[in-house]
């Protein structure tokens, strides 16, 4: 089994939900999270005529598991609904030891 | 030494100013955080700017020419409704401020003002004042800030004051006895219409927008619905001019009607509504729906006008909301925040409803020696006619600011866009403002100053680095 993690805009994050479920994945966690932005496209904000500058943005990272066979079109799903915008770091991919389904007592493959 | 002119009296223009100041607080902070905590996250400073800068700029032209224009001498611009359809523009800017004021077509009518003009002219404002902020809700999260800036003091030129002065400054409508206690129509039906164009005219939100527009903060949104419905007393309460008894029948029966027309919309939800659950932003639209349903007949109507008033309103405007918004061309115009049903619909029916409701043992004013009082009936009381009046003066104002409207816009998109570029509407109010409604300390850095890892230790602060509060990125994107 692997866990995939992808950090992707919200934007991006709505059309791969989407994506995954026609595929039938439908379990996976989110968090809110902020990336540095690599791309150049930070902003600043202005409050009472001081510059504050911005250059982590609002992102959304995506953490799924899913059995080894999946890895790769999961891979290729949310790669070609994610725009490139420089972040080479994007998606990872890390083995997992093992998954318990608390509520059965399921383990592994089972419990995805 | 003497304060007070022979003419002025102290009560009447202290009601009056504190009238004035409540209808003020309506618009800023009431309908500036009301709107601002229903938009989505990214457009509550974009939508509280447009709302405090509106405000701003109505002033600046009504004192210049727009009061003059719906309460001064008429313009003659031709025969029939057209010699008495607008005010010659003048600037009310000198000392005659201070002087008695006076409306001139409505000397005889009414009795003779107790306060100068300028209190007249800002309770007025206040008025003028409000009407484009409650059409910012129909175009809110997309509109040009540029066109906006415009847009608003040349609708109150060319559209608020003609509404005035149909009704109030002694015009047309008026003459022919078309009642509107504080701006059912001149505001509320004018709002609505203007808004639904406007909408039309500008375009629709982003669909992901539209999709997902989801309020921001609803309990700034409930303290903006309370300053709304409280400063109605002086918005209804206000327009007799004189802290006499009807300026009180006038405020009972708004409280009354508001009332009524909030439970009744909480009830229609949780026994007709999608999920059959009281809703909180539906009793925000009832409380709406009624205060905007008893302004043009607060102070004409009785106690039981009042409560049916406010029953029949919340149930149409109910049914316009759920069921009309959903069939040609209201499913086809973008009206951010559903002013053309809370506003134009509410004040239509309560127009409509004085009509029928109007009792002429209200007394407006109390006749002395040989006139007699002046009070108003409608259909109910054996005057069908009012009926007519009211559904006349109804049809003009939509006509008239729907076209003006229109015009207006189409005029100014020769030299701007009227909607802002996707790209702009996908940010929000960093783009437009480089400000945001909950900005996260942690996360910027005052340019020029040094990251704190730079600093030496010991000017560094002992507090420990705070979790970011939670923030919502989906809706800021």
């Amino acid at each position: 089994m692997k866990l995939i993690t992808a950090v992707v805009t919200p934007p991006e994050f709505e059309t791969i939900k989407k994506a995954l479920d026609i595929f039938g994945i439908t379990g996976l966690t989110i968090t809110e999270v902020f990336q540095r932005d690599l791309t150049g496209a930070n902003h600043d904000q202005i409050y009472r005529g001081q510059r504050f500058h911005v250059d982590l943005l609002p992102h959304i990272r995506i953490e799924l598991v899913t059995a080894n066979h999946d890895t790769t079109d999961i891979l290729h799903i949310i790669t070609k609904l994610t725009s490139p915008r420089g972040c080479a770091e994007n998606i990872w991919i890390t083995p997992v030891e093992t998954l318990t389904r608390v509520r059965t007592g399921e383990r592994g493959t089972d419990a995805l | 030494m003497n304060p007070y002119p022979p003419w002025l009296n102290a009560g009447d223009n202290a009601w009056q100013l504190v009238a004035a100041t409540l209808v003020g607080l309506m618009s800023i902070p009431g309908l500036a955080i009301l709107y601002g905590g229903i938009v989505q996250r990214k457009w509550a400073v974009n939508t509280m700017l447009m709302a405090f800068t509106g405000f701003s700029l109505v002033l600046l032209v009504w004192v210049l020419w727009v009061f003059n224009m719906g309460f001064g001498s008429p313009l003659k611009l031709g025969p029939g409704i057209l010699s008495n359809f607008v005010g010659k523009p003048a600037p009310i800017l000198g000392h005659a401020t201070q002087a008695q004021a006076q409306i001139p077509l409505l000397n005889g009518t009414m009795p003779l003002f107790r306060f100068p003009l300028s209190t007249l002219a800002y309770f007025q404002f206040v008025f003028a004042g409000i009407t484009p902020l409650l059409f910012l809700g129909s175009v809110v999260g997309r509109i040009n800030f540029k066109a906006w800036l415009i847009f608003v003091p040349l609708w109150s030129t060319l559209a608020y004051s003609v509404n005035a002065f149909l009704l109030w400054g002694g015009g047309w409508w008026a003459q022919h006895g078309s009642l509107d206690y504080s701006g059912g129509y001149v505001i509320h039906l004018a709002a609505g219409t203007s808004g639904f164009v406007a909408a039309a005219v500008i375009g629709p939100r982003l669909a992901r927008d539209r999709a997902r527009a989801i309020p921001n903060n609803l309990p700034m949104a409930a303290a903006g619905a309370g300053i709304l419905w409280l400063g109605w007393n002086g918005f209804n309460g206000g327009d007799p001019y004189f802290a006499g008894a009807d300026a009180s029948t006038a405020v009972i029966n708004t409280n009354l009607a508001t009332a009524a027309a909030l439970l009744v919309w909480v009830v229609l939800d949780m026994w007709f509504g999608i999920d059959r659950k009281p809703t909180f932003l539906g009793a925000v639209n009832g409380m709406i729906t009624g205060l905007v349903a008893i302004t043009p007949a607060a102070g004409y109507i009785n106690g039981f006008g009042a409560l049916l008033t406010g029953l029949i309103a919340s149930t149409l405007v109910w049914l316009s909301w759920n069921k009309l918004s959903k069939v040609k061309p209201f499913s086809k115009v973008d009206d951010a925040l559903g002013v053309v049903h809370t506003h134009g619909v509410a004040g239509l029916a309560g127009g409509l409803l004085v009509g029928l409701f109007a009792d002429p043992s209200i007394i407006v004013y109390l006749g002395s020696g040989s006139t007699a009082n002046v009070s108003y009936a409608g259909l109910l009381y054996g005057n069908p006619k009012q009926l007519l009046w009211q559904a006349g003066a109804a049809l003009t104002i939509i006509v008239w600011d729907a076209l003006i409207t229109f015009l207006i816009l189409k005029f100014l998109s020769l030299f701007m866009p009227l909607r802002l570029p996707n790209e702009v509407l996908e940010t929000g109010d960093l783009a437009v403002h480089d400000e945001e409604a909950y900005p996260i300390d942690t996360l910027v850095r005052a340019e020029g100053t040094r990251p704190p890892s730079a600093l030496p230790r010991s000017t560094t602060t002992a507090a420990p680095q705070t979790q970011p509060t939670s923030p919502n990125p989906t809706s800021s994107s």
